[in-house]
């Protein structure tokens, strides 16, 4: 009986630690956060509507990318060192129905603002305007997606 | 076949004769592939006929379906059903990345939106495919 009771945690957080598919969502959902939020504050709306707009965005959009992908690689590689053990392993059934459950979710605003953003062009929309509604539209999908894969993660 | 199974193979089979026609019709100089009202008119009787076949198509299935032993939805068709709707995402994701940050550069408002109906018809038919293929490879999630 005592043997029982002598039992000892290893850590006392050994529930709240991460995986690294959990690690890796949340370096994808911070990097995407701040890399569109800097993108939407910083553009220049009052004059999206003129032909320079969409060069302004374009200009914006190549150092944005770039630095995503940096950010991600890098994070990615310390992440990989100091979880070994963990890289190599394959999906398994819990993994994939997180991600299927969080796809479903995303697929909703994907569609719905892909046919909206074709019923803007009828209207006669300004490039820069629909370039930065898609992009919004993809960027809420995806922090969509991704959230509600570490919520997930997060409810056990 | 499963109900599910037969759903997904006519909803492929619907697309790919309604799209085809469309598409080729846009690739042949027909005017929806230079005006937008055009291509509203075009696309909105193909895809309204596509709607009709397949809703009275999958009425018909529903109810031979009923005199099946196993006709009720279960774990593999929500499965694959899942495994074909992150597909779809994946593929539409892509195509709305090149539809809407690459083409407002290059290309007029028209093109666009075939373009971007394009990438909404792949994403759906290779949603589909996954899900015909996982069903006959005996997939089981």
């Amino acid at each position: 009986m005592l043997r029982i009771f002598d039992i000892t945690f290893e850590s006392y957080d050994m529930e709240s630690d991460m995986t690294f598919r959990e690690k890796i969502h949340w370096v994808a959902f911070v990097t995407m956060l701040l890399a569109f939020g800097w993108y939407f504050l910083a553009f220049p709306w009052r004059d999206a509507a003129s032909p320079a707009a969409l060069w302004t965005a374009g200009g914006m959009l190549i150092p944005l990318t770039l630095g995503i992908i940096v950010a991600m690689t890098v994070a990615t590689a310390i992440l990989a060192i100091r979880n070994r053990s963990e890289v190599h392993l394959a999906e398994d059934e819990r993994d994939r129905a997180i991600h299927w459950r969080g796809t479903h979710l995303a697929y909703y605003p994907m569609v719905v603002g892909t046919w909206a953003c074709i019923g803007l062009i009828f209207t006669g929309a300004a490039p820069a305007i629909l370039l930065n509604l898609l992009l919004a539209m993809v960027v809420v999908s995806e922090l969509l997606r991704i959230g509600a894969q570490i919520w997930l993660y997060r409810q056990g | 076949m499963t109900y599910k199974e037969k759903a997904s193979w006519l909803m492929l089979v619907a697309m790919v004769l309604a799209y085809s026609l469309y598409f080729g019709l846009i690739i042949t100089g027909h005017p929806a592939g230079k005006s937008l009202f055009a291509m509203l008119w075009l696309f909105g009787t193909i895809a309204a006929t596509q709607a009709v076949v397949v809703i009275i198509g999958c009425i018909w299935l529903a109810i031979e379906a009923r005199k099946l032993p196993r006709a009720r939805i279960d774990e593999r068709d929500r499965a694959i059903a899942a495994r074909g709707t992150a597909t779809f995402y994946y593929v539409l994701l892509t195509a709305m990345i090149v539809v809407g940050v690459v083409m407002p550069f290059t290309e007029p408002p028209i093109k666009i939106v075939n373009t971007a109906l394009f990438g909404i018809v792949l994403a759906e038919l290779v949603g589909l495919i996954v899900v015909v293929t996982s069903y006959r490879r005996g997939w089981h999630g």
